[in-house]
């Protein structure tokens, strides 16, 4: 059975639970046992008090035909109360694995993947799973006994009825065999085209903008219609297969179970069997035949939890590739020194983005990068930060291989403020003090100030415990990004790396941002990707890029000094030049 | 009882604190809308298959009536004595019913007795060809009930499909229309569990009420009926076991739907926070904040699974109660039988039907406790469906509503124009929080009049957060003023028909918004009929083109979600595209080459300049170079309009204008 293997290897996380699952299975065969005992008493009560007359057994037989369903009950419940624990504190292991996994992951795997889908992952699949290792896994055990049991039991009492019996399994694996592979198909037909519906409505509400605008509600959701009748068709195939299955199922129950019974009644008219012997045959028929049902359906949710775990490991087995060393250093301060020798890098073989750099920066100068789109900037940056490790070449942070340190420190020793600003669903105060978690007040406030945010947060009714999102609070993109930049000053990093940070403020906030990182950056090596040469002007160094090589480099005077230098004629178109000329 | 949830835990962060959860709507009241909307057009269908359910519940009094006659009439089990066994064979087939005959006690010997020639005497002579008989009964009667539920189960499985359809499509349609700031509130993760798990949650709690719900209120006239010709004593049995049962399920109902309520509340939490994180997932990186973030998930998810977990185990310990009733009355049922049975006063076969009657009318009753669960599931479900059903639309179109004046000839009036964001939050503001609310002015726009001639521009220029972005909204109308009007050519933007304003007026926001799509289709996102020289040339004059024909497969490369794989220049350019193409009457910009190096701005302020030469114009820019090119500048400052004028008599008022074009041009 394809992911088989998988759903073994969601066992290897039940380690941990070894003691209650042993406990769980001891239970479960005790339970076995003991459903064993049922169907006898009944037999007893019939043939010796009702048939033959035994009263003096009366009482007893009475009260096991009274006791040993309770105590079976009682220890049902302890078993079901163990493995509904062992099942969901399974589940969150493996949700935690996963998610743990996912905020490791290179950016590579999240520029291909959408975070639609990695949700439906996370939430829908662990479920699945989770089904199948509670519940399921210990109906299979106790099933198995039961039925071996019940087996022996059956021949034991009329071998040409057990045979008949069997006959009637033979059809219920046969119904199994033809129905199956129709309700699978269609199961993950509807999984698809709910995933495409989903995907669909995520797209939709990131794009809300533009649909109000262009006022396109309506062929959006003719969109969904489409997919959603799709999806509906699906459902109704799918649920109609399911239910003829099912209908088989009861149907040859029903029918065997009767045939079984009236079999009986026609032996004990010819006096092969009594008729408490058919009603512990019908007892045992009945623990037989509800696992064969039971079994079918468990096979089918046992196969979709393959696929369902097998997606889950997928993610799992998603190799990091930004991996620390066995022996990585611990960084604690650094100075900010930062040398590229050589440096080459690719995201796609063949195709290079970096094609050998060389850069010295010393601790505490500011670099600025600048080139048309797609020269390399942003990468460069990823590089710095390793997002991504070179593919040529080192790159050394204070004369060490940046490969060397451990990966968090590393981070830690950055402050990133990036050209795309994420503000979470809780308070501006956590979201500035998303670097350093224990930040005083006195340090947010500080933050605020820095990054000229502090008013505006001061005025709100709620202060730094407003809540974004949640408090319909609309923030304007400058906002956002002045948000930001007070968490990457929070943070206090060694070295600031700002991609675009101060595209979208005015002239005004920039400058003042400007002058409030001169002071914040006297000490920190800082990187700066920038389209404002305005911004960059005072930069120690400014590397101009130009599909992956340093075309030219210089401070702004060295390089306006340039006769026909392209910084120089950017930059006075930049200040708009041209315009006034006109 | 196991405690596993600790109240005091449960506000985390990125968890909505209870005061957030909409007003609690009453149960019947939810059902009574469900029933008018989406159950009422499927009556005849829905009807039919509850029909054919009642029917189909009562096989089972069926078929115990058949053992019963197998057992008393054919097999002739219990109860013999050996006197005279020939001639009490004719006596018992008809009088069995009504007047038992007086037995001798059963005695020790009898069992010794028991050869197969005793008991085969016993019995009626045809007994094997009424076996025969009742077996093809027995199994024509299965066979029958089986494609009869078949077929029932057909209809109300599309019944259920075109319910969920409806709801799953009304949600989303809703969700269209409802404004950017309720999107903004819940956030993408939240409407997607909405939209999709809330209403598969109803789907099926529908399906499972109308199944338990016929079914056990059909067993239960078909069982009562029965045991009232039977034997009355039992159902007074049956009859004192229901108070309490209901009050089990009242002890842990109110319970139970406090956890349903909090797990599904969970459950869109954890969607809203894994989305959240997933779209930012460089940020979490480059803050070293995995192991935070792991916690946050972790106690998410941990207050959903104990949530999960404490439901369970109230299930479990009501379902022990309950069947321990079950068990304890069907005993005393077996054994009055059986002690009835021994005196003679029944035959065995009546007396396993009555029991297997009663065993089979624990059924409905055992149901109607699932079913009370169910219907609180069912509640949870629609009343979040409907929560956002019932969200007011704050901008609908006025039934007066003109056309877009067009072409449009004298211009757009901003008359006295203010506006405040609606607040989510004041019910949860303190007294204090309040107070000082009202003390501040939080209005984003207060009193702006600005006037652009038709076929001239105006340039808005203001510090972050002045209220630029804002003011471009209302012209879109995307939101609708507090106080004040926005007239085009003299009609009030209010009464202006949707359909012509978003044709006539194009709008290029701040933050590109891209579909997962092809380029192709994205920039004719505004006008799919596009030719492929229209879209052509709407991309080269948003310095598309180039970039877009440097791709393998150029027009056709695929784009991800949110245009992941766009750098943000190249998402304003594409974006630019895509309102170039719907050649609006009206053109609002907002701000959209911030993200673009000097030099492609520079063409694009170029390209823009023949474009719009003679079309009215509106745009947000810092850039002095895009304000020089306006016939009119306005710098907004907290609100206001601190400046206005064209660029000549800006610079002569030495204000905000011209301490930027200072540092801009130096």
């Amino acid at each position: 059975m394809p992911g088989q293997s998988k759903i073994s290897r969601v066992f290897s996380f039940a380690r941990k639970y070894r003691r209650l699952i042993a406990l769980e299975v001891l239970l479960t065969l005790l339970l076995a046992g003991m459903a064993v005992l049922p169907p006898l008493i009944t037999r007893a009560l019939v043939d010796r008090v009702f048939t033959r007359g035994e009263a003096d057994q009366f009482l007893f037989l009475g009260f096991l035909f009274l006791a040993v369903p309770i105590l079976s009950q009682l220890i049902a419940i302890v078993q079901k109360t163990l493995s509904v624990l062992v099942s969901v504190n399974l589940v969150n292991d493996l949700r935690l694995a996963i998610y743990r996994h996912l905020l490791y992951l290179s950016l590579r795997f999240f520029n291909r993947t959408s975070p639609g889908k990695v949700v439906n992952r996370l939430m829908e699949d662990t479920w699945s799973v989770q089904i199948v290792c509670g519940s399921a896994s210990l109906t299979v055990v106790s099933d198995l006994i039961i039925a071996t049991c019940a087996t022996v039991a059956t021949f034991a009492i009329n071998w040409r009825l057990a045979l008949v019996l069997d006959i009637v399994i033979a059809i219920f694996v046969l119904n199994y065999r033809l129905r199956i592979k129709k309700i699978i198909r269609y199961s993950r037909l509807v999984r698809r085209e709910d995933d495409l519906l989903n995907a669909g409505v995520q797209n939709r509400m990131g794009g809300d903008l533009a649909i109000k605008t262009f006022g396109t509600e309506a062929r959006e959701h003719l969109a969904f219609h489409d997919q959603d009748v799709v999806s509906l068709d699906y459902g109704y195939t799918r649920d109609v297969a399911n239910n003829v299955f099912w209908m088989n199922v009861s149907l040859i129950n029903a029918v065997g179970s009767a045939t079984i019974y009236l079999l009986g009644c026609a032996m004990v008219l010819q006096g092969d069997m009594t008729y408490g012997d058919v009603m512990a045959f019908t007892g045992f028929a009945a623990q037989l035949l509800w696992p064969a049902v039971r079994f079918s359906q468990l096979v089918g949710q046992l196969q979709e939890a393959g696929v369902a775990a097998q997606r889950l490991f997928e993610l799992l087995d998603e190799p990091c590739e930004i991996t620390e060393k066995p022996d990585a250093v611990p960084c604690h301060s650094l100075r900010g020194q930062v040398d590229f020798e050589d440096v080459h890098f690719h995201y796609e073989p063949g195709v290079e983005v970096i094609k050998g750099i060389d850069l010295h920066v010393k601790p505490g100068q500011t670099v600025a990068f600048i080139g048309a789109t797609g020269c390399g900037k942003s990468t460069i940056l990823n590089l710095i930060s390793r997002f991504y490790d070179v593919t040529g070449g080192t790159l050394r942070l204070d004369g060490r291989d940046i490969r060397d340190y451990r990966l968090h420190d590393l981070r830690s020793q950055f402050g990133i403020v990036l050209q795309e600003s994420h503000l979470f669903s809780t308070t501006i105060r956590e979201n500035i003090a998303y670097g350093r978690i224990n930040a005083t007040d006195a340090e947010v406030v500080q933050a605020a100030k820095a990054a000229e945010i502090h008013d505006f947060i001061a005025g709100l009714p709620k202060g730094y415990d407003t809540n974004v999102g949640e408090d319909g609070l609309a923030l304007s993109v400058g906002q956002k990004q002045r948000i930001n930049i007070a968490r990457a000053i929070c943070a206090d990093p060694a070295i600031m790396i700002m991609d675009e940070a101060t595209s979208s403020l005015d002239s005004d906030s920039e400058a003042a941002i400007q002058r409030a990182m001169t002071r914040m950056l006297a000490n920190r090596t800082s990187f700066v990707v920038a389209h404002r040469l305005s911004t960059i002007k005072n930069a120690d160094q400014i590397i101009l890029l130009d599909h992956g090589v340093i075309a030219e480099q210089g401070t702004h005077e060295e390089l306006m000094a340039i006769p026909d230098g392209r910084y120089r004629e950017l930059y006075n178109k930049h200040i708009g030049k041209g315009v006034l000329d006109d | 009882m196991l405690n596993f949830t600790r109240e005091h835990f449960r506000d985390y962060p990125y968890r909505t604190p209870a005061s957030h959860r909409g007003a609690e709507v009453s149960g019947t009241a939810l059902y009574r809308r469900f029933l008018r909307d989406y159950l009422w057009p499927n009556r005849w269908s829905l009807l039919l298959s509850i029909l054919l359910v009642a029917i189909n519940a009562n096989y089972s009094y069926v078929i115990s009536y058949l053992n019963r006659v197998a057992v008393d009439s054919i097999l002739v089990v219990g109860g013999e004595s050996d006197v005279a066994p020939v001639e009490s064979e004719t006596v018992r087939l008809t009088a069995r019913d009504h007047t038992p005959v007086a037995r001798n006690p059963p005695t020790v010997g009898a069992g010794r007795r028991i050869g197969q020639g005793v008991r085969f005497t016993n019995r009626p002579a045809e007994a094997g060809r009424k076996l025969f008989f009742l077996a093809v009964i027995y199994i024509c009667t299965q066979f029958a009930f089986n494609y009869l539920s078949r077929w029932a189960a057909r209809r109300q499985i599309s019944v259920n499909q075109s319910i969920l359809g409806k709801l799953r499509e009304d949600l989303h349609q809703k969700v269209l229309d409802l404004s950017l700031s309720y999107h903004h509130r819940l956030g993408t993760g939240r409407l997607l569990s909405r939209i999709m798990s809330d209403t598969a949650a109803a789907k099926n709690a529908l399906n499972e009420v109308i199944n338990v719900g016929t079914r056990g209120v059909s067993m239960l006239v078909g069982g009562v009926a029965i045991l009232l010709i039977g034997d009355w004593r039992i159902l007074v049995l049956l009859g004192m076991c229901v108070p309490v049962f209901m009050a089990l399920c009242k002890k842990t109902r109110p319970e139970v739907q406090r956890l349903q309520i909090e797990q599904r509340q969970t459950n869109s939490c954890i969607y809203g926070l894994v989305s959240q994180k997933m779209d930012a997932v460089k940020a979490v990186q480059s803050y070293g904040r995995e192991h935070g973030e792991l916690l946050a998930f972790h106690r998410l998810s941990s207050a959903y699974l104990r949530d999960a977990v404490r439901v369970e185990w109230y299930f479990m310990v009501t379902n022990f109660w309950t069947w321990l009733i079950v068990h304890l009355v069907n005993c005393v049922i077996f054994l009055y039988g059986g002690y009835l049975v021994l005196q003679g006063k029944m035959s065995l076969g009546k007396m396993l039907f009555l029991q297997s009657t009663a065993n089979l009318l624990f059924q409905p009753v055992t149901d109607f406790t699932q079913l009370s669960f169910i219907l609180q599931r069912l509640q949870v479900a629609l009343g979040r469906c409907f929560g956002v059903l019932d969200e007011p639309i704050e901008i609908t179109e006025d039934p007066s509503a003109v056309p877009f004046p067009s072409p449009i000839r004298q211009g757009v009036a901003i008359e006295h124009l203010s506006f405040q964001y609606p607040s989510g939050s004041e019910a949860s503001l303190t007294p204090e929080e309040r107070e000082r609310n009202r003390n501040r002015s939080s209005l984003v726009l207060s009193d702006v009049s600005l006037f652009v001639p038709a076929g001239q521009w105006l340039c808005i220029m203001g510090a972050s957060g002045s209220g630029k972005t804002t003011l471009l909204h209302l012209l879109a109308r995307l939101y609708t003023p507090t106080a004040g009007t926005i007239r085009f050519d003299g009609v009030d933007l209010q009464k202006i028909q949707f359909a012509s304003l978003r044709e006539k007026l194009g709008v290029v926001p701040q933050e590109a918004q891209i579909f997962s799509g092809s380029m192709r289709d994205n920039i004719a996102y505004g006008y799919p009929r596009a030719t492929n020289q229209q879209i052509l040339n709407a991309a080269a004059a948003a310095q598309m083109h180039d970039f877009i024909m440097e791709m393998p497969v150029q027009y056709e490369t695929l784009i991800g979600e949110k245009g992941q794989s766009l750098s943000g220049g190249q998402r304003q350019r594409l974006s630019l595209a895509r309102a170039l193409l719907t050649n609006p009457e009206v053109l609002l910009l907002d701000d959209c080459t911030s993200a673009l190096d000097a030099n492609t701005e520079r063409r694009i302020q170029e390209t823009l300049a023949k474009e719009l030469a003679g079309k009215t114009a509106i745009m947000v820019s810092q850039r002095i170079s895009m304000a020089v090119r306006c016939h009119q500048i306005a710098v907004l400052a907290d609100g206001h309009v601190a400046e206005l004028g064209t660029h000549q008599e800006l610079l002569e008022r030495n204000g905000f204008y011209a301490k930027l074009f200072r540092e801009q041009t130096e």
